[in-house]
């Protein structure tokens, strides 16, 4: 089974984010951990969601994450674009967290419209990677991959079809050798059972 | 909007379907002894025993029954469509055979003839990776390039060299069909 985008989003919810909160508020007792205490123009890390929820209120003002700025973007896509390997994303979600602050709020992100399309352009370019990587995977005959720095959403795109594919795969050549023995005359239980799957 | 059902690989067990189903494949076989109160079996003969000698074709579950080598009532060939020739055909252009039609569950079916006392048998099993391989990457490409596109059909036109959805295994369309579900989730995600 694999999680679906909007399951990833969930869990970009649970990263940790600056605001500036506009209001006071003692520590808040949740269950996944306390919250606060909220003062009027003291920046304070709470999950994403949180932060995202009191902004549509107009409740705090966001602050973001270090990587989500012009200079630092257009640095990663120059690594990206020049590395063959895929580079180490700045969050494990950084596609979902984008995604969702650009909904809510853009014009708290400095150069909005710049950062959008770096994002974008970074994206596009790992996705084009992972597709020729997937395809030399195959046509190489491997069996199983090795993929670094790849975030959870990359995966989503390849999932069924690049798993699926190599698990078939495994199994027919699982078969062959399976095939051979029998032949070769060994019709133990052993060979018999796993001829039949 | 895409199902959010488990998406599972496939794997054969004693009440999949598929596999059940591919092991209704027919094989020639050649009775090698008088079989009494057989005559069913062949439906164009009235007799009610099977003589020796008679080509009859028998399920490979039927088959891999009659023709275990301590008991082997009949001896069997592959069927045609596991031939040589066949083989061949699959290995010079895997990606444009109809394996939809060269049984519907060639696959499956290949794999369960491997359990059968032939010769044959391993060079069958040693062809399919191949044929798998070089026909998932033909499909790689088509299930995430249109999302309006039904079937790779209208693809193919444009390309030239994906696999056509009817020409398809089973296998290869529930791969197929399980992409196409990601990769629309995805973008509908992505656009929302």
């Amino acid at each position: 089974m694999s999680p679906t985008p909007e399951e990833l989003e969930f869990f970009a919810g649970q990263e940790e984010l600056e605001i500036m909160p506009r209001f006071d508020c003692p520590t808040m007792w949740l269950i996944s951990g306390d919250l606060g205490p909220f003062k009027a123009g003291i920046p304070n890390k709470v999950p994403l969601w949180i932060a995202l929820h009191l902004r549509a209120q107009n409740k705090c003002k966001i602050i973001p994450p270090p990587w989500l700025s012009k200079a630092y973007l257009e640095q990663l896509k120059e690594l990206e674009i020049k590395s063959p390997l895929f580079t180490k994303m700045p969050s494990e979600h950084y596609m979902a967290m984008a995604k969702m602050i650009f909904e809510v709020c853009p014009q708290d992100i400095p150069d909005a419209d710049c950062v959008k399309l770096l994002i974008k352009d970074i994206w596009d370019s790992r996705m084009s990677k992972l597709r020729t990587a997937v395809l030399t995977f195959i046509d190489k005959g491997a069996s199983w991959a090795k993929v670094d720095n790849l975030t959870q959403l990359e995966m989503c795109s390849i999932r069924p079809f690049f798993t699926h594919s190599l698990e078939q795969l495994h199994r027919f050549r699982k078969t062959i050798q399976v095939a051979r023995l029998y032949s070769a005359g060994n019709s133990s239980e052993e060979v018999r059972r796993r001829l039949r799957m | 909007m895409s199902t959010k059902e488990l998406r599972k690989s496939f794997s054969p067990s004693y009440f999949a379907l598929e596999d059940i189903l591919a092991s209704q494949t027919r094989v020639p076989c050649k009775t090698e002894m008088n079989l009494a109160n057989c005559g069913f079996l062949d439906p164009s003969q009235e007799n009610k025993d099977l003589a020796a000698g008679t080509q009859v074709e028998l399920p490979i579950w039927a088959a891999r029954v009659m023709s275990k080598q301590k008991r082997a009532f009949v001896s069997l060939r592959m069927p045609k469509f596991y031939s040589e020739s066949y083989r061949e055909v699959l290995k010079a252009e895997p990606a444009v055979v109809d394996l939809n039609k060269m049984g519907p569950h060639y696959y499956q079916s290949a794999l369960q003839l491997c359990t059968l006392p032939s010769d044959e048998a391993d060079k069958i099993a040693e062809s399919l990776p191949d044929i798998l391989q070089k026909r998932v990457i033909a499909m790689a490409d088509s299930y995430s390039l249109h999302r309006s596109v039904k079937s790779t059909d209208d693809i193919s036109n444009q390309l030239g060299n994906s696999l056509k959805f009817h020409n398809m295994d089973p296998l290869e369309v529930e791969i197929f069909n399980n992409s196409k579900n990601a990769s629309e989730e995805l973008d509908d995600w992505l656009r929302s």
